[in-house]
């Protein structure tokens, strides 16, 4: 007698036991099922007697073998083999038991695509039984064959879903499985991703096939990964992607699972949000640092309002206590003093009104056509009126009788680099400014002085808000003047350079693209 | 004899007033622009009493009071009036210690700064 073990199904926590199942009205069916449960008892199947045709097509998908009681060829169960052994995934023999002994007859059912016909007779023989456990046993194996298949595809399918390469090695550290995004990978290396391929073939054609040599440092930390198929490491390309590549034991120990996670956009956004951070950072440094700055202008543009006042207020003080004694020429004096104290006063002003319409965007331009040329030659006569000692020379060439600038703004520029030279060069009169438009209507404006001049290493640092050159202490000043001037050139969307030496001078030059006047038209 | 006041102010203008008002008041008035000038100046002409601006370049008011209170025994007692144009009132706190005579302010009160000059040499 032949052994009934039967092989037992893999993975079958979600899958029921393969069925053994009668479909059939009345006793006849509940008989039948008895009788094969007699043949093979104690064996890990189910025998399941159905008389609802819902509830045969639903088990079908679990059993191994399927009885239909067919009672003639008339019956409406004739029809129910080549329907069930159509369904996908049904692995079962469909076997019909009859009454029917017409040989004739038997065989027109089997064209009905049984797989077998048997009648009561026979049921009950030795042979039935060796053909039955012979059926069943196969039944069983197609059916844990589908299931695995079954799990398999949906294995694959899981695979393909997560955006992650897997690839499985067995214990002896050879490739048992690739997932296609990991083939995607490595298109070029598909002969070393497959079954069987120890692990270190496998790597030296992935690191081939990413341009990463021997002496690169990124292969050393690969190796040691792959050799070892332990823990977890990301890997560089030279382009920004990155992958971050770890090995994780099978749960049954018997091999690694190693998965290949594309980290590219993870370490771009954290690459953002670290430059965001330090944005942020140095935005609040910033905001620090003109907190700390705004305090110190404030002290000292006080400072530098009181001085002039102060000289206002003790000339107007003299001359109120001494009118009828003073000469007039002291008169005079005195209010040159004054005059020139007021305008210090009305610079400064201008400078700090101007550099905080500027901070909060309130300066708007406003260009127009108007006469530059006399406006320079105004400007350097009233600087002239105001410090007699000083000799200001003003050249203007090629000046059209109008060109297009903001008014405002130009005056502001002139006056500070006027009164800076005059400021820094009290020994040596000189001055010069010189205009002129070149043939792309750029105006160019220069005002050069003799005097003391601002040391090399600090020529870049004139522009900056409060920094005064070492060269100044002594001359008052608040620091603010270069800073203003800069910005203003800069609105009117021109260009402020500046040359200087020690105790021979400083010049300023100042570019205005596109002054020609809106109205000119050239001949 | 009119007595002698020493001006150290870095502002020319102001050393200008300052020089017109104190001599037509009568006194004999020496200017310096820094604190340096004027310690030098100091030792020269002997002054009754010194005008000194608070914040200056080279040496300030400050370091200048600092120097004559400790290196200049001679001068401990020598009547010292600070003025300022600095509006912070913790500046008039800071050299306290230093016992100036008077702490004034910008813009400067002649009536009040020539009677501070007079009460103060006549007391002395």
């Amino acid at each position: 007698m032949k052994t009934n073990n039967f092989p037992s199904v893999v993975n079958m926590k979600k899958s029921p036991l393969p069925a053994v199942t009668v479909y059939g009205e009345g006793d006849a069916a509940q008989e039948l099922s008895k009788l094969l449960y007699a043949l093979i008892p104690g064996q890990q199947v189910r025998f399941v007697t159905l008389s609802s045709r819902e509830d045969l097509l639903n088990e079908v998908y679990h059993s191994a073998i399927v009885f239909v009681m067919v009672n003639d060829p008339s019956d409406d169960n004739i029809s129910l083999a080549g329907e069930l052994s159509n369904m996908p995934g049904v692995v079962a023999d469909i076997i019909a038991i009859t009454p029917v002994q017409e040989i004739r007859q038997r065989l027109h059912m089997l064209t009905y695509d049984f797989d077998n016909i048997f009648n009561w007779e026979i049921i009950r023989t030795e042979d039935f039984r060796h053909i039955f456990v012979h059926k069943l046993k196969k039944g069983v194996m197609r059916l844990q064959a589908r299931i695995q298949e079954d799990e398999f595809k949906s294995f694959q399918g899981f695979l393909s879903v997560s955006p992650d390469a897997f690839i499985i090695f067995d214990k002896n550290k050879r490739i048992l499985f690739v997932s296609d995004h990991y083939h995607k990978l490595y298109r070029n290396s598909a002969d070393a991703l497959v079954r069987g391929t120890p692990v270190a073939k496998m790597f030296l054609a992935a690191a081939k096939e990413s341009g990463v040599s021997e002496d690169d440092p990124r292969y050393k930390t690969a190796k040691k990964f792959w050799m070892n198929l332990e823990g977890q490491f990301e890997f560089h390309y030279n382009d920004k992607k990155v992958l971050r590549i770890t090995a994780v034991p099978m749960p049954d120990g018997e091999g690694t699972i190693v998965t290949t996670t594309d980290i590219s956009l993870y370490k771009q956004q954290e690459r953002a949000l670290a430059e965001k951070q330090q944005a942020l950072q140095e935005a609040l440094q910033n905001e620090q640092e003109a907190s700390a700055l705004q305090k110190q202008f404030i002290s000292m543009v006080s400072h530098e309002f009181r001085n002039p006042l102060t000289i206002v207020d003790g000339n107007a003080q003299i001359m109120q206590r001494r009118m009828e004694t003073l000469k007039p020429l002291e008169v005079q004096k005195r209010l040159k003093t004054i005059r020139s104290a007021v305008s210090r006063l009305v610079n400064m002003m201008e400078a700090v009104l101007s550099s905080s319409m500027l901070k909060t965007g309130k300066l708007d331009l406003y260009r127009e056509d108007f006469d530059v040329g006399t406006l320079i030659r105004e400007l350097v006569q009233e600087q002239a009126d105001l410090s007699s000692r000083h000799k200001i020379t003003c050249e203007l060439v090629y000046m059209p009788p109008l060109a297009n600038m903001d008014r405002k703004v130009l005056t502001i520029i002139l006056t500070n680099l006027l009164s800076n030279a005059v400021k820094f060069c009290k020994d040596n009169p000189a001055i010069a400014v010189n205009a002129r438009m070149d043939i792309h209507d750029n105006l160019i404006i220069s005002v050069e002085d003799m005097g003391i001049g601002i040391p090399k290493d600090e020529l870049k640092h004139v522009f900056d808000r409060f920094y005064r050159a070492t060269t100044s202490s002594g001359i008052p000043g608040s620091g603010v003047g270069l800073a203003l001037v800069k910005e203003l050139v800069t609105l009117h969307g021109g260009e402020i350079s500046v040359e200087s030496s020690v105790g021979k001078g400083t010049r300023f030059e100042i570019i205005f693209h596109s002054c020609k006047a809106a109205g000119t038209v050239k001949a | 004899m009119s007595k002698t006041i020493l001006v150290i102010e870095d502002e020319a203008d102001l050393c200008d007033i300052l020089d017109a008002e104190l001599t037509a008041s009568g006194y004999k008035v020496h200017t310096a622009n820094n604190g340096q000038e004027g310690i030098l100046l100091l030792q020269e002409i002997e002054p009754d009493l010194i005008i000194c601006d608070r914040a200056m370049p080279v040496m300030s008011g400050y370091q200048l009071l600092e120097r004559i209170r400790g290196a200049y025994p001679q001068y401990n007692a020598l009547p010292f009036i600070f003025l300022t144009a600095l509006s912070d009132p913790r500046d008039r706190y800071s050299v306290s210690h230093l016992e100036p005579t008077a702490y004034l302010e910008k813009p400067i009160d002649f009536d009040r700064l020539i009677e501070t000059i007079r009460k103060t040499l006549s007391a002395k």
